[in-house]
């Protein structure tokens, strides 16, 4: 991944840059949607950020869930169990 | 569909059903954990999130009224608590680690080379995503690796949807000058 855009991008390619992450996620109105698009077909400098910015995005989703270790999970379960417990005294000492 | 499953699940909970509280806690802790290493890079603390986000939810059984999702309760509660403890390091003076290697992520790759090549990136990634400023960090991770909806992020923050945008968009950025930082030194300005 490598882009020079940092450098060189224009005021114009900067404004264009900053609609990027919504432009990825589908979330800008049609209008302004059309104007990226036109702009990109002008801008290789464009193209190429997006492209590593979209490529940064795709690996952050692809990082996957974490899964709970067995003994985080058994003290979890151990400190539920200890938080019901208390529960049920203090029921039973308010009857 | 889950939300079905989580409103009996949370019915037989309130009503006693001690079993049916653990079932939720099995469903949702994934994530909660996921959520809370990453926002914290430490897992001490993470577990520390991870128990004080569902002995809360625990104690207002009663109280939460399924207004909203209870993954959107539980990422809210969580992110909340990892916040504070980051709010508490840094008030303390302590470093915050990025993510050791060793978090035990979800893999199915196939050949040992991939999966050590997957670990290594894994780990980079890891790292810079530690390398943004908590409040980004919250937005991304919730957005694109958690991969919830921008407007269910922002109602988990309590912030509003250009707020979650504009941190979303700085994070990103970030994160992408981090990524071409490493894999092409000499084009970093």
């Amino acid at each position: 991944m490598s882009t020079k855009h940092d450098r060189t991008g224009s005021h114009h390619c900067r404004r264009m840059a900053a609609v990027f992450s919504d432009y990825l996620d589908r979330d800008l109105r049609e209008a302004i949607c059309r104007k990226v698009d036109e702009h990109l077909k002008q801008c290789p400098d464009c193209r190429l950020y997006l492209d590593t910015l979209s490529r940064t995005i795709t690996l952050y989703r692809g990082l996957g869930g974490i899964r709970v270790p067995k003994n985080v999970e058994s003290r979890l379960f151990a400190t539920i169990r200890l938080a019901a417990e208390k529960n049920k005294r203090k029921k039973r000492a308010t009857r | 569909m889950p939300g079905d499953n989580d409103h009996m699940l949370l019915a037989a909970a309130r009503s006693g059903d001690h079993r049916s509280f653990e079932r939720l806690v099995r469903n949702h802790q994934a994530r909660v954990f996921s959520l809370a290493l990453r926002m914290l890079g430490n897992r001490a603390d993470a577990e520390d999130v991870l128990q004080e986000t569902f002995i809360a939810l625990y104690k207002n059984l009663d109280r939460f009224q399924e207004r909203s999702k209870l993954s959107t309760y539980l990422y809210r509660l969580a992110a909340n608590f990892s916040l504070m403890k980051l709010r508490q390091a840094k008030a303390g003076g302590a470093r915050i680690e990025p993510l050791d290697a060793g978090a035990e992520i979800a893999s199915t790759l196939p050949t040992p080379l991939e999966r050590a090549e997957a670990a290594d990136l894994r780990k980079q990634l890891e790292r810079s995503l530690m390398g943004l400023a908590a409040a980004e960090r919250a937005v991304v991770v919730l957005r694109d690796v958690q991969g919830i909806d921008g407007r269910e992020v922002a109602r988990v923050l309590g912030i509003s949807l250009p707020a979650m945008k504009s941190r979303l968009h700085r994070g990103r950025e970030a994160l992408r000058r981090m990524m071409l930082d490493r894999t092409d030194p000499e084009d970093s300005p």
